[in-house]
């Protein structure tokens, strides 16, 4: 037993045993928060959508940006996850735990805020009931439904042996539900060679399965827009566009949330500067595929200006989006590429601040899709504005609070870093790694 | 050279208008078309043209071909088309006929009304739906089955998942029980609770729900499919059906009172949506406050072209009438009083000199200045264009129509009030047709302002 | 568990050895050496969920199908549905300029069917020509073949009728709103909250051929009144236009009539050279315009602008809401 390993079961039991006044805070502030969020949303149910700031020319604004972000972020968990499971990536294992946690999250809020948006959630249930499954709200339905599933079951697989640790580490050290919920989740794992090649059969299942079902999910939701008559949406890249945009900005928020609790819970010696160098790379890359995607639609739409092209170009470019626009493009997509190219600025800081511009940029972009999309006049009237209500700005930060809520209640009570799985990668590396060493020295030379 | 110039400018001049002239000879037309056709049937209507003295085809001739019609209370005469005879007299149109009925086609020599029209009648029977619209994309054998075996497959697959973790704890319990030595087996088993079938038990759940939703789906893509998803009533061709009406009220409510029940009714039969919810008139119709009995009974037995439904002794007795009648009466003492609050309203939407008209309405006729059209298209608009609106004849609608339109000439001769059919239906000394409104009920006052108008001239 | 059955079944009859070649020849550890019988058993268990995947949904789709939830009427012999249209004459219309009134077909439209502020299901737009001068185009919904707005709603609630109106059920809408951003029209308009309405509307017996009274967070729009055309009634709109510009009519009779004199649709249209908005969209709308810019009412077309519309209800309707479009 090495120390590393050691100090990695340390450093992941302590969040679970002790609790610091600093937490209880944080639970404070964001319990609050959830709460004004509330109350803004019974004053909606109350009076109705007339108290948001949409109206009949633009009838979606930030609650369906939110829906589009936040569904967005839950592609993290299968990129790091998935993607560089099947691809045998072995740097990914300490972050693995929060990218599959950030999915789950990110799905549920997400969708919240589609019930949120809806003018009579009273019968939200008619969408089960009566739902027609041509509709591209059904497809969102469906797919939403399937990943969420698929992607708890994908968190919860590979947890078992760290909960199975849990349950036999933290015997009378915490409360009572704790330890009876430690055994109930780690079902009867002990270990054995029969279990854990159980186990990765399912977990391989899963690991390929959730690719398809990941990419389908946000191509539908893009499609809530492109199979409208819209000039700006009516595009046959957006599942792509999408699909992209969500995997970046996932990629983004699980920076941001290795970085804080890397810095919280002291995990320096296990999420080090290379896995946010690697990250941070992956989130270059992905900028790069985003700005070919935002090149693709503007240049062949731009060299054509078919008839109401005019009007979208120019709100977007030059007029009441341009700052939007501007600050998605450089310092979303420019900044992060630049900011990987200069060895200098490939620091922990500069990769997270990287990231928090992308998220805020990604952000950004689904708001002005959203409202742009919307804004070009159909017929000959005047364009309408959209200015968000104290209303939707205190549900937008309510489901900001209760996707951190969730986030701040599962580090407390779940293992955050995938302790089986770190264990078995480094301890396969030491074992090929002696292997490789044994069989030099006997047979002398490198060469047989 | 110059006489033979002359000779043939002459010669030219005379087959000209010789020709023009036999244009103008008498003609005669025969024309014959199939005794009986169903709608949607091609047929042909074969009119000939012969001369009517020496009995001889005339080419040339542009046929008119028109045929009578019925739509939305609306008669009129269609003109179908126009063929030209050919050199042997004989012009065919060729057409289907749409409508079940007897349909008279007649024709007619273009610009020429000293010829003889000719018809025919033509017996159409019902026949099948003609225009039978398609909507969107039909692709055979795509259906909900389609996208309910993906998603079953993907659950399925994912249950697979969720089955090893059912193995997965069965095997943990079953080397836990190999270790022990004492204790009932029974009671390790209650105490141990296993989560892996209950996971597996939620997804399945999931999943036929999930798979049901799918598959009640309707197809309402397919829009003309009343069997399959119909929500309506459908309107079918030759099929008569009553006007519902808004329904504003509760019939049950009616109390004896008359001018209550007359409201009740006036809201319930659907009359408050073109008239208004206190009689007081709209954009669809005027205000029928001021109608007599009589005339109330008559528009409402018989229906007016263009948007007054007729109601019959079943669905509007005259009792009920009569309650009716009570409301209205009621309703144009609250609209005279109503109509001095409006006119101050309605100060932004009227022009200038509809707002003098107002004031000046007010106070009897008989000024030193001359009333403007203004002040007479408030009384038209307020007592005629009830009726006189959309409806067919004369339009109270603006200046234009006020002085020109209607079935009898023109109605106004400025200057001239006595020959002027306005001014004489107002006075109940017309020529032709009973006073207006009938029962005469227009106040002298407002008669006066009419007469003093055309006699002024009858400025716009 | 159907579906599972049959893997249950496959998975039971094997012995212990048959299942660990099963397992490890299915997950990827190389392709082994897999005896005839597991070989079957795998071909009989993809045969069967390929059978199953293809009867068991259309059976249980017949026994789960929604029923229709009202009355369907009795198909007389050999009938024939109507087909309704609407031609609008733009030679006639001039925006109600000449009245010194706001667009009376709007007007018409908003009291029959005490429709709230801000909505004009019928909508005067003046469009630019080109040269100088502009004309005027009532836009009603326009009742497309192809609806866009049916094709996304979620739960069917707005639908298209056999005889061609595109009617939205109250009663089952959500508001999710997916039908406005679809519409390419901009003809649906949703109540953001109480709307206005006077009281009397309240006590109508909705009916999805009415939409009154309107009901807070459902989505609204011209239906072509289709409980007043079945009766022979013209729809408001027609019956309040001054000009007279507006017709109505059916296809399958080929007959259109704006209350005062009668035409037939398909020569009205070819000789007048009738054409559709957005036709390029593939909605097939089946509302026709006649080209025009008022001539016929003596609007010259660099006469530019009409009154706004003025709805009573905000008077009447206390407590309620108002919102901008």
């Amino acid at each position: 037993m090495s120390t590393w390993r050691e100090e990695l079961e340390e450093a992941t039991l302590e969040p679970a045993r002790t609790t610091t006044r600093n937490y209880y805070l944080v639970i404070g502030v964001l319990l609050a928060v959830i709460a004004w969020a509330l109350y803004a949303y019974f004053v909606q149910l109350r009076d109705g959508l007339v108290v948001t700031g949409m109206s009949d020319r633009i009838s979606w604004g930030l609650y369906i940006t939110m829906f589009v972000f936040f569904i967005g972020i839950s592609h993290a968990g299968t990129l790091i996850s998935a993607i560089l499971r099947v691809a045998n990536a072995t740097w990914r294992t300490p972050v693995t735990r929060m990218a599959e946690f950030i999915t789950a999250v990110a799905l549920m809020t997400g969708a919240l805020f589609v019930i949120v948006d809806l003018g009579r959630p009273d019968r939200f249930l008619h969408v089960l009931i009566y739902g027609r499954w041509q509709s591209p709200i059904v497809w969102d339905v469906t797919a939403v439904t399937i990943y969420l599933t698929a992607s708890l079951l994908y968190l919860y697989l590979p947890m078992i042996p760290d909960l199975a640790f849990f349950r036999d580490r933290l015997k009378g050290q915490v409360a009572g539900w704790k330890s009876s919920l430690y055994r109930i989740l780690a079902i009867n794992w002990k270990g054995t060679d029969g279990q854990k090649q159980q186990l990765h059969s399912s977990i391989s299942i899963m690991m390929i399965l959730i690719i398809p079902i990941a990419v389908s999910v946000h191509t539908v939701v893009s499609w809530i827009f492109a199979m409208t008559l819209r000039e700006a949406w009516n595009s046959a890249i957006f599942g792509f566009f999408f699909v992209a945009g969500a995997i970046f900005s996932g990629i983004a928020s699980l920076i941001i949330m290795m970085a804080l609790l890397r810095r919280v819970y002291r995990l320096e010696n296990f999420l080090t500067l290379q896995h946010f160098r690697y990250l941070g790379f992956l989130m270059a890359a992905m900028a790069g595929v985003m700005l070919y995607a935002n090149i693709s639609e503007y240049v062949t739409a731009g060299f054509k200006f078919e008839e109401g092209s005019e009007f979208i170009f120019r709100q977007l470019f030059v007029a009441e989006f341009a700052p939007y626009f501007w600050f998605y493009l450089i310092g979303g997509l420019i900044f992060p590429i630049v900011l990987m190219s200069i060895r200098r600025m490939r620091s922990i800081g500069g990769i997270v601040t990287a990231a928090v511009f992308v998220a805020v940029a990604m952000w950004v972009e689904r708001y002005f899709i959203v409202v742009t999309g919307l804004r070009a006049p159909l017929l000959p009237y005047e364009p309408a504005n959209y200015a968000p209500t104290w209303v939707e700005w205190s549900i937008t930060a309510g489901g900001f609070a209760f996707f951190a809520l969730l986030v701040t209640l599962f580090v407390k009570i779940f293992p955050i870093m995938a302790v089986y799985e770190i264990v078995e990668e480094r301890e396969g590396q030491e074992t090929s790694h002696r292997a490789y060493e044994a069989e030099i020295a006997s047979s002398g030379s490198l060469t047989q | 050279m110059r006489r033979s110039l002359v000779v043939a400018i002459l010669v030219g001049v005379a087959m000209v208008s010789l020709s023009g002239s036999a244009a103008a000879a008498d003609l005669i037309i025969d024309v014959s078309g199939p005794e009986e056709a169903v709608a949607g049937e091609e047929l042909e209507i074969i009119a000939t043209v012969r001369d009517a003295v020496s009995g001889g085809p005339v080419e040339g001739v542009p046929l008119v071909f028109s045929s009578n019609a019925f739509f939305g209370g609306v008669t009129g005469e269609i003109r179908l088309g126009a063929v030209v005879s050919n050199n042997l007299g004989v012009a065919t149109y060729t057409t289907a006929f749409t409508v079940r009925g007897i349909h008279q086609v007649r024709v007619e020599i273009e610009d020429d009304p000293e010829t003889e029209r000719a018809a025919v009648t033509i017996g159409v029977d019902i026949g099948s739906q003609i225009v039978g619209a398609e909507a969107g994309i039909s692709i055979p054998g795509l259906g909900s089955w389609f996208i309910t075996a993906v998603i079953a497959a993907v659950w399925v697959i994912m249950i697979v998942a969720a089955l090893w973790l059912v193995r997965v704890s069965r095997s943990g319990r079953d080397d836990a029980r190999a270790d022990e030595e004492e204790g009932p087996p029974r009671g390790r088993r209650r105490r141990a609770f296993n989560l892996a079938p209950i996971v597996v038990g939620v997804m399945t759940v999931l999943a036929l729900g999930l798979v049901a939703v799918l598959m009640r789906s309707p197809d309402t893509h397919h829009n003309f499919d009343p069997e399959g998803y119909d929500r309506s009533p459908v309107a079918y061709l030759d099929a008569a059906y009553v006007y519902p009406g808004l329904g504003l009220a509760d019939i049950g409510s009616l109390t004896g009172e008359a001018v209550g029940d007359g409201r009740t009714l006036f809201l319930k039969l659907g009359c408050a949506g073109c008239h208004g919810l206190n009689a007081q008139g709209g954009a669809s119709a005027g205000s029928p406050a001021f109608a007599t009995r009589q005339w109330l009974g008559t528009v409402a037995r018989t229906g007016l072209p263009g948007g007054m439904p007729a109601y019959s002794e079943a669905d509007l007795s005259d009792a009920e009438l009569d309650a009716i009648h009570a409301f209205l009466l009621d309703a144009r003492d609250v609209l005279a009083d109503e109509s001095d609050r409006d006119d101050a309203d309605a100060a932004a939407t009227t022009t200038t000199e509809a707002e003098a008209a107002s004031t000046t309405t007010m106070a009897s006729g008989g000024e030193q200045a001359a009333p403007s059209f203004a002040e007479v298209q408030e009384i038209l608009q307020a007592d005629c264009s009830a009726c006189h609106g959309a409806f067919g004849g004369w339009s109270a609608a603006d200046y234009d129509s006020v002085v020109e339109s209607g079935d009898n000439g023109p109605a106004v001769i400025p200057g001239d009030a006595d020959n002027s059919l306005l001014a004489q239906k107002l006075l109940g000394t017309q020529s032709s047709g009973s006073v207006m409104p009938p029962g005469g009920s227009l106040a002298d006052s407002d008669i006066q302002v009419i007469i003093d108008w055309i006699e002024a001239g009858a400025t716009p | 568990m159907l579906a599972l059955m049959p893997l249950a079944a496959a998975r039971a009859s094997m012995t212990r050895h048959n299942r660990r070649e099963f397992k490890t020849w299915l997950f990827a550890d190389g392709v082994r050496s897999v005896d005839r019988r597991t070989a079957l058993r795998l071909f009989g268990v993809a045969a069967v969920f390929g059978g199953v995947t293809q009867v068991v949904p259309r059976t249980l789709r017949t026994a789960l199908a929604q029923t229709p939830t009202a009355q369907t009427n009795e198909l007389p012999l050999r009938a024939r549905t109507r087909q309704w249209t609407m031609i609008i004459d733009l030679r006639s219309c001039d925006g109600c300029q000449s009245i010194g009134l706001p667009p009376q077909c709007t007007t018409a439209c908003i009291e029959g069917h005490f429709t709230p502020d801000p909505m004009q299901w019928i909508e005067v737009f003046e469009h630019e020509l080109p040269g100088d001068g502009t004309r005027f185009i009532p836009t009603p919904c326009q009742q497309c073949q192809n609806p866009p707005c049916v094709n996304v709603c979620p739960v069917a609630a707005t639908f298209s009728t056999p005889e061609g109106p595109v009617l939205i059920d109250q009663d089952r809408c959500i508001g999710c709103r997916i039908c406005m951003a679809a519409c390419p029209y901009d003809r649906r308009f949703f109540n953001w909250g109480d709307p206005p309405v006077p009281p009397e509307a309240l006590l109508a017996d909705y009916d999805l051929e009415l939409q009154v009274p309107a009901r807070k967070g459902t989505v609204m729009k011209c239906d072509f009144c289709p409980d007043m055309v079945r009766s022979g009634t013209l729809p408001y709109c027609i019956q309040g236009c001054p000009h007279s510009a507006i017709y109505y009519g059916d296809l399958e009779e080929d007959y259109a009539t704006n209350g005062r004199e009668l035409v037939s649709i398909s020569r009205f249209l070819a000789n007048n050279d009738g054409f559709r908005l957005k036709e390029e969209l593939g909605t097939q709308p089946r509302v026709f315009y006649i080209p025009g810019h008022g001539e016929e009412v003596g609007r010259d077309p660099t006469n530019t602008g009409f009154l706004p519309i003025r709805w009573p209800w905000t008077r009447l309707a206390e407590g309620s809401a108002r919102w901008d479009r």
